[in-house]
């Protein structure tokens, strides 16, 4: 039998802590290694394959799509992308999606969206984005630079700049430090899932949404891991009554394909 | 994904909870729905372990075991994962 552990400790990169396992097929919530051996998934790919392995429903859209176009480039227009948009503004009150390939892209077209809408509305000093300590958006360079967490930042200085750190759950912190930055958004996750699984508390999301509205600082969502009925809402911040102005998801969203969104709640023309 | 699919998620987060939460060799249980934090007593790697070994793949995060099940997991297919992430957590 072909060793794929050995194979793959010799040529992929060691960048994973892998578990000593290869799965090799899965149904539902069930997985079976190359033993055979059974396990109940608890880890859908890092909240990723939301209804289980080979999903009858999700395979015949993806087999339905495979016929018919696998890519277009964005110069064409096709009906996935525009229902899927159409869709998620329903469902969510978002006024125009962008997609990408991944939750951290997701989070860098946040990050771009807010400095673009900053600088032309507040002036080009206001780039700064403040995130919560344990937070995790990503490991593009600029979205790690935005994971609160320093132990990732190791060996890749210097970061994209531009981000202040503010703990988790403590508002007048949070609030203190977008006023002594000249601050375009705030960005954070309604529960910290790299971060130990931490539930923001409810007046902190409702005081840091008024003060954010009231201070004209956008206010990002990030919910690739939260998002797309994780957390028993279709996304985690509606279960706080605010309407957040940006949006990021990912994971959940298409079960297994490579697909995250950027949805943005604020009409401008210039997205 | 409709209104009866989300409460169902936010019913069987709520059954992890109740199952975990104050059991043995569990110091306390975090999350909402189907995202939620276990930090065990003892090391995680050695729960995380347990479970494998048992039949169940989770995840950590930090000093936490990690359960991200899939939504739509049957009732019955959530019961045996939990009680083998007990008895992990109290051995």
């Amino acid at each position: 039998m072909t060793d794929i552990k050995a194979i793959d400790k010799k040529y992929v990169a060691n960048t994973y802590a892998r578990f000593p396992v290869q799965l090799v097929s899965g149904k539902g919530a069930l997985a079976w290694d190359e033993n055979g051996k059974e396990y109940i998934d608890m880890g859908t790919g890092i909240g990723v394959t939301t209804f289980g392995f080979a999903d009858e429903a999700w395979k015949e859209a993806v087999f339905t799509q495979l016929n018919l176009l696998q890519h277009s480039s964005n110069l064409y227009y096709t009906e996935p992308c525009a229902m899927l948009a159409m869709g998620l503004c329903q469902r969510t009150g978002m006024k125009k999606v962008f997609f990408s390939n991944s939750g951290a892209e997701a989070n860098e077209c946040a990050i771009k969206a807010a400095r673009k809408w900053a600088a032309e509305k507040k002036g080009p000093e206001y780039f700064n984005i403040v995130t919560l300590c344990d937070s995790f958006h990503g490991r593009t360079l600029t979205t790690l630079a935005a994971t609160g967490q320093s132990h990732y930042h190791e060996l890749f200085r210097p970061l994209t700049p531009g981000f202040v750190h503010a703990p988790a759950n403590d508002f007048e912190t949070v609030k203190a430090v977008a006023l002594q930055n000249k601050t375009a958004a705030v960005m954070i996750e309604c529960v910290q899932g790299e971060g130990g699984v931490i539930v923001m508390e409810k007046d902190f999301i409702t005081n840091l949404a008024a003060f954010c509205a009231a201070e004209d600082i956008l206010l990002i969502i990030d919910e690739v891991q939260t998002g797309n009925g994780r957390t028993g809402s279709l996304y985690a911040y509606m279960q706080y009554g605010i309407v957040p102005d940006i949006v990021t998801t990912a994971k959940g969203l298409a079960g297994g394909l490579p697909l995250g969104a950027h949805c943005w709640a604020r009409s401008l023309s210039s997205f | 994904m409709d209104e009866e699919f989300l409460a169902e998620i936010k019913k069987k987060g709520e059954y992890i909870f109740s199952e975990l939460g104050g059991a043995s060799g569990v110091e306390s249980v975090s999350g909402v729905g189907l995202m939620i934090g276990v930090k065990p007593v003892k090391p995680v790697a050695q729960v995380l372990e347990s479970c494998r070994d048992k039949g169940v793949l989770c995840l950590t995060a930090k000093n936490k075991l990690r359960l991200l099940p899939p939504l739509n997991i049957p009732m019955d297919t959530l019961q045996t994962a939990v009680d083998v992430i007990k008895a992990a957590c109290a051995e």
